[in-house]
């Protein structure tokens, strides 16, 4: 049997075969008591199989699981238990509320079932209590369709909780929603989830949802979980160029490393040089790729004492009312800044790019290095200044970020 | 009169959802919708209104001296009461659709929602006996179960030597059993639409949500399906009391008599018709038909609270029946079998000199005579074949093409009166096929125009049978085509006709092939119009068979039948490939999955 210790949830060497298709390729990963632990990738990526499986609706190929110390799927011995034994809650992404019941009916069903001993008085009660909790308790006599996607959504919350289960499964529960209900759901789900106490497992998409919600995030990319932290750490050390780009946009330089200094190095960027910190060994001469955030970077007009400088001209100005977008020519290669609205430089003006040693990440790459030998600017949509919007959806697609040193790029400085 | 205070009530009740606005395309009428209203009500009128006229008028004047008179009620009922037609005539149709629907439905959940196996084969027998003559399928049964000389009863006599033959396809019994597996076919292939388009993440809730899997087919599974369940029980249960073939070969030898066959025992076997008699009757099973139409339609109204398909997330997770797996499999065995078995009765039967029970010793005598025969007998038989094919093609053609601008009509203009084209389409839902083919018999009969005794009386009646249904085909597609595809033809510059031809016609392809196909065969395997409105040179494929059946040429009628099942599977199963191919490409191309 697997040791659980006070984790929740366990998962070990989980694999899942669709036919030819290996949709998950040993993932491991424990969600403690009271977490919230984030999946996070995109389409495709076995985000949402783990989580089936995690629920009973898929039988596994290979691995364990259990759910509070009681192992529900294993391949060897073969144990499977069917989902409506596993002491679960579950959220679908279309909510899956049935349409031939009332609000009410669809909130008691786990507390109904044949196999429930809940009396009749309980029943109504903790229904009304789960109702309340998501604020549809004057709707409870409505039938399941006549609600909005918003509220829908809170009858599957409510339904998922009422049985007080152990493991709450949310299956990207909020991709259905319009942009601004989906904003305050995020936070409120993430209060009922810190208040009710329970231990969650959230598959999404969307980097803003994952990050703003989660205790703990895991980046998985073709069936493979490839970094696993809490989401601070997880955006200001992501551990590769896919984990970065997936999080937010970034800024990449083909760079060459000058000299090492424990983890300070400086590197040769084009013509110029500059400063970042390296959380692995850096040897003097590697091809390396430097990658800034564009909200890491700010715009001066003069001269400037900061330690790394680069000279750029405003190209295209993008106002979104929070925050300006510029899209810079560094020697004709675009790079991507978002500054506060303070001051709005208008395009043509000279300015130098300044950002802090500790923003500047570096990656071993030899693909980049090898084709690319000069400053290269990638925004991830496709070079172009994006639209104005107010949430950071990520645009990037893990292909697009491969392919960042390969695409035809302007350069600064002279060929070496 | 009685008909104007009945039926618009009634009928009213089925017209589909009068409120969408958001469908219409422009404030204003315009002259050419007006034209094309003005034209299409009058068709339609055509069609429906001098059969139903000529039967009220006939029920409720005295033939003699043209007088209103409810004579005819009178005389009949007690008769009807006596012999026990009404009595027949609903234990018969309520049996046969209770077994069909329980047996149907199951199978259906069965094959989309459960890994049972055999899928495949029970979704093609039971397509090949819905695109199959009633009468060939029956007529294979006599063969299996008649009392006489049924395959069935000489081995149960002659191999368990039981005295007497045991079992009477003939009778009220074998009536109910032939009819429910005829109409089992019908329910699965029509009950195969809800389960297949349930969401699986409503029962996957469900299984999460603490359910067993019987909980959760009992609470949600079978909720979800119960609107369209409904739906189909009363239209079968529409179709069983004006069944004919079933009663006609079986039931009148054997002596049980229902309103149908009595209608037709009435107009066709005796010298001087009472017309007045057989009006009444018709009148009765209309007004036994209207309440059960009315329930259809309460039944489909509700089905949009139920709409399951969400289209993103869409899984088909099916049952794991674990252990019952086979025992399932050997279920769905069963329809095939009795779909099959007759079939190959008959293939046997063609092969005969005359008449014998299958057996090594009767191989022998095996040929192909009776092939030869049917070409050898002039070409009767040949005609019949181009009858069919014209009257069934012909009628189904201008039927789709006249819906679908009707359907238009009503859902993306604002043409005054424009709801009128779905009630006179709807109208014929109600009136059973012999009542049907006796109403445009006496439209016509007394005409100067030489309408009665061509093809082009089979024509009008068979587009007014099939009007309901190639409407509703119809309907369901137009809807499903966004305005903005139509509003952006209009803006690029196209006139009606282009936008007819270009756009509307193009997305519609699957809804006109389903409509066409349903059509066709429907006609092709229809028997009471065809024999009431048959004449030298317009005999229908089926009336052929039914002649030679009813003269005792059994082995010949055999042969025919073969023949016209190998054709009519193969058109059958073309069709069903087409509508689903273009089906598939037309969907995508106006935007739904």
């Amino acid at each position: 049997m697997t040791r659980t210790g006070e984790s929740t949830l366990v998962v070990r060497a989980l694999n899942k075969h669709y036919g030819a298709f290996h949709a998950v390729r040993g993932v491991n990963f424990d969600i403690r008591e009271g977490e919230l632990y984030t999946l996070l990738g995109p389409s495709g990526c076995g985000k949402s199989t783990t989580l089936r499986c995690v629920a009973g609706l898929e039988h596994i190929d290979g691995g364990d699981i259990a759910i509070a110390g009681t192992v529900v799927d294993s391949s060897a011995p073969p144990v499977f238990m069917p989902p409506n034994k596993r002491d679960i809650g579950m959220v679908f992404q279309n909510y899956g509320i049935w349409p031939h019941m009332s609000v009410f009916d669809n909130v008691a069903f786990p507390i109904t079932v044949w196999r429930s001993k809940v009396s009749r008085r309980e029943v109504v009660r903790r229904t009304e209590e789960a109702l309340a909790a998501v604020k549809l308790d004057h709707l409870s006599g409505r039938r399941g369709t006549e609600l909005s996607g918003g509220q829908q959504q809170r009858v599957a919350l409510a339904r998922a909780l009422v049985a007080r289960p152990k493991l709450l499964l949310l299956d990207e529960p909020l991709s259905n929603l319009d942009a601004t209900l989906r904003e305050s759901m995020r936070m409120e789900l993430r209060r009922l989830q810190k208040n009710v106490g329970i231990t969650t497992l959230f598959v999404t998409h969307d980097q803003t949802e994952a990050l703003s919600m989660s205790d703990r995030v895991a980046v998985m990319r073709e069936g493979v979980i490839i970094q696993e932290d809490a989401p601070q750490e997880i955006y200001s050390k992501p551990s590769d160029l896919y984990v970065a780009g997936f999080l937010g946009r970034v800024n990449c330089f083909a760079a060459k490393v000058n000299t090492v200094h424990r983890d300070y190095v400086s590197v040769q960027v084009g013509s110029g040089t500059l400063h970042a910190r390296s959380q692995r060994a850096m040897h003097e001469g590697a091809r390396v790729v430097l990658a800034v955030r564009p909200e890491k970077m700010s715009l001066r007009q003069g001269e400037s004492s900061a330690v790394n400088s680069l000279p750029g001209v405003v190209a295209e100005v993008s106002f979104i009312g929070e925050a300006v977008d510029y899209r810079l020519l560094v020697d004709g290669t675009s790079v991507i800044v978002r500054e506060n609205a303070r001051v709005i430089f208008p395009v043509g003006t000279s300015v130098r790019i300044e950002f802090d040693v500790d923003d500047g990440l570096l990656y071993e790459d030899e693909v980049a290095a090898a084709k690319v030998s000069q400053v290269s600017a990638v925004d991830p949509a496709d070079g172009k200044l994006e639209t104005p919007r107010t949430t950071d959806t990520p645009t990037t697609t893990p292909m697009r970020n491969q392919q960042f040193s390969l695409r035809k790029t302007a350069t600064i400085g002279q060929s070496t | 009169m009685s008909h104007s205070s009945v039926q618009p009530v009634q009928v009213k009740g089925l017209l589909i959802d009068r409120q969408r606005p958001r469908h219409r395309l422009f404030s204003r009428v315009q002259p050419v919708e007006l034209v094309l209203f003005g034209i299409l009500l009058a068709f339609f009128v055509w069609l429906v209104f001098p059969p139903v006229a000529s039967l009220v008028v006939k029920a409720f004047t005295d033939g003699d001296t043209n007088e209103l008179t409810f004579d005819h009620f009178v005389t009949i009922l007690p008769t009807l009461v006596h012999a026990g037609v009404i009595s027949n005539t609903l234990i018969f149709a309520v049996s046969a659709s209770v077994i069909s629907f329980a047996y149907g439905s199951v199978l259906a959940w069965l094959a989309e929602r459960t890994n049972a196996p055999f899928r495949r084969l029970v979704y093609v027998s039971a397509f090949l006996s819905f695109a199959l003559p009633t009468v060939i399928q029956v007529l294979g049964w006599v063969f299996l179960l008649g009392r006489r000389q049924g395959f069935i009863n000489s081995i149960l006599v002659t191999q368990l030597g039981i005295l007497s033959e045991p079992l009477d396809v003939q009778s009220m019994g074998g009536m109910i059993f032939v009819e429910a597996i005829l109409w089992t076919a019908v329910v699965f292939l029509l009950m195969v639409v809800p389960f297949r388009s349930m969401d699986a993440s409503l029962e996957e809730a469900g299984r999460v949500a603490r359910g067993t899997s019987a909980e959760v087919f009992l609470r949600i599974t079978l909720r979800l399906a119960m609107p369209a369940g409904f739906a189909v029980f009363f239209i079968s249960l529409v179709r069983n009391l004006e069944s004919f073939e079933v009663p006609a070969i079986l039931g009148l030898p054997g002596g049980v008599n229902v309103l149908a066959t009595q209608i037709f025992v009435r107009l066709h076997a005796t010298v001087l018709p009472n017309y007045g008699q057989v009006s009444a009757y018709s009148i009765l099973l209309v007004l036994i038909v209207l309440p059960l139409l009315y329930a259809y339609h309460r039944a489909t109204k509700g089905q949009g609270h139920y709409a399951t398909i969400t289209g993103k997330g869409l899984r088909t997770a099916r049952l794991d029946l674990g252990r019952y797996r086979w025992a399932a499999g050997i279920f769905m065995l069963t329809l095939p079998l009795v779909i099959l078995l007759p079939l190959f009765m008959l293939v046997w039967v063609s092969l005969m000199p005359f008449y014998r029970i299958p057996s090594w010793e009767a191989l022998g005598s095996a040929s192909l005579n009776n092939y030869y025969a049917l070409v050898d007998s002039g070409s009767r038989v040949l005609d019949s074949l181009a009858a069919t094919a014209l009257v069934a093609g012909g009628s189904a053609t201008i039927l789709v093409f006249a819906t679908a601008a009707a359907c238009w009509l009503v859902i993306r203009t604002r043409v005054p009166g424009r709801s009128a084209l779905e009630f006179v389409s709807v109208i014929p839902l109600a009136i059973p096929s012999i009542v049907l083919g006796a109403g445009v018999l006496w439209a016509y009969v007394g005409l100067p125009v030489p309408i009665y005794g061509t093809a082009a009386i089979l024509v009008l009646a068979y587009m007014a049978r099939s009007l309901p249904f190639t409407m509703r085909s119809n309907f369901s597609g137009v809807l499903s085509i966004s305005k903005e595809l139509e509003e952006s033809a209009f803006v690029a510059g196209a006139n009606h006709r282009e936008l007819f031809q270009r756009v509307l016609i193009p997305l519609l392809l699957p809804a006109l092939l389903t409509g066409w196909q349903y059509a066709f065969l429907q006609t092709a395997r229809e028997l009471p119009i065809a024999l009431l409105l048959q004449s030298e040179g317009n005999q229908m494929i089926s009336v052929r068979i039914w002649n030679l059946w009813e003269v005792g040429q059994v082995t010949n009628a055999a042969a025919l039948s073969v023949v016209v099942a190998i054709l009519l599977g193969i058109l059958g199963f073309v069709l069903e490939g087409l509508s689903r191919r273009y089906g598939i490409v037309a969907a995508e191309a106006s935007g739904r999955r």
